[in-house]
């Protein structure tokens, strides 16, 4: 028994440790969502790629999405929970991707409620705080990665 | 072989900036959903200011109306002249602000709007149905 609160409070230090130092600041504007966007179809776009693309509020709540001309309809979806990981957890879902594939304890990630561990979804960061978050879905996971972070970093 | 229309991204586009001026308008403050005829996400936008609640509620009266072909005031309707059955409905919003999107007779998706009253919530989504067919 003793070992077990042990593990859970080693796990616990884990994840705390790892958590970024970010702290939320005020929902992301609709005009900050635009710019994001804005930054994140321009580079789909030059990639003749067809994705879905959302961004949510520090809160988790969408605020803007589309999805390119015949991409797959479960794409928003996708594209939500890469956003809502990224935002619940202040960190990029590559962060648990590359946990996740060095395995052994690590595939706990997969039991993480809301956690999205595939890349593509990014916190997006104004004035050092997190606003929310922007997922993309359609691509391989690089490919979404690429788009999802060209979109964050358009409000740096 | 049957063909029909299929809204492109850039349909949404002005169906939501139709949407908006309407609420611009007012001043109202809203959610725009506008999903295709599977009652899947084809695009989305909430204005400052509008609450959390009013994506996922914008959603639910857009699916209702894809999915079920009429609006979701029909099923909001139905359910207070008794029919209380309706309200066991499966994927079924039944509260006007929803409504179908209908090209050369076939539907071809939905726009759900929430934020405000729910009869001003069908204006703007009306406005914005309007703005893709007369373009």
């Amino acid at each position: 028994m003793r070992g077990l609160w042990a593990g859970m409070l080693l796990a616990g230090c884990v994840f705390a440790a790892q958590a970024q130092a970010q702290t939320y600041g005020a929902p992301i504007t609709l005009e900050q969502a635009k710019k994001v966007m804005a930054a994140a179809e321009a580079e789909m776009k030059k990639n003749n790629w067809a994705m879905s693309i959302a961004i949510l509020d520090a809160g988790g709540h969408l605020v803007l999405l589309q999805r390119s001309d015949g991409s797959q309809f479960i794409g928003p979806e996708v594209a939500i929970d890469k956003a809502f990981s990224a935002v619940a957890y202040k960190r990029p879902g590559k962060a648990f991707q590359d946990r996740l594939a060095t395995g052994g304890a690590e595939i706990r990630i997969l039991r993480l409620k809301g956690a999205s561990p595939v890349e593509g979804g990014d916190p997006i960061v104004a004035d050092g705080k997190i606003v929310g978050a922007i997922g993309v879905s359609g691509g391989s996971g690089e490919q979404d990665g690429q788009v999802s972070r060209a979109g964050a970093g358009a409000l740096k | 072989m049957k063909t029909r229309p299929e809204l492109t991204l850039a349909d949404c586009e002005k169906i939501a900036a139709g949407a908006m001026a309407e609420a611009q308008r007012s001043k109202w403050i809203v959610a725009i959903a506008i999903l295709d005829d599977g009652g899947h996400l084809l695009h989305f936008v909430r204005m400052d200011g509008a609450t959390p609640a009013s994506a996922g509620i914008a959603i639910e009266k857009a699916r209702t109306a894809a999915i079920s072909r009429r609006s979701s005031g029909v099923w909001e309707q139905r359910i207070k002249e008794g029919r209380t059955a309706m309200l066991k409905m499966p994927g079924i919003l039944p509260v006007q602000g929803g409504l179908p999107i209908v090209v050369d007779g076939s539907c071809v998706g939905a726009v759900g709007v929430s934020g405000v009253q729910s009869h001003e919530d069908e204006q703007i989504a009306k406005a914005g149905i309007e703005a893709l067919l007369k373009s």
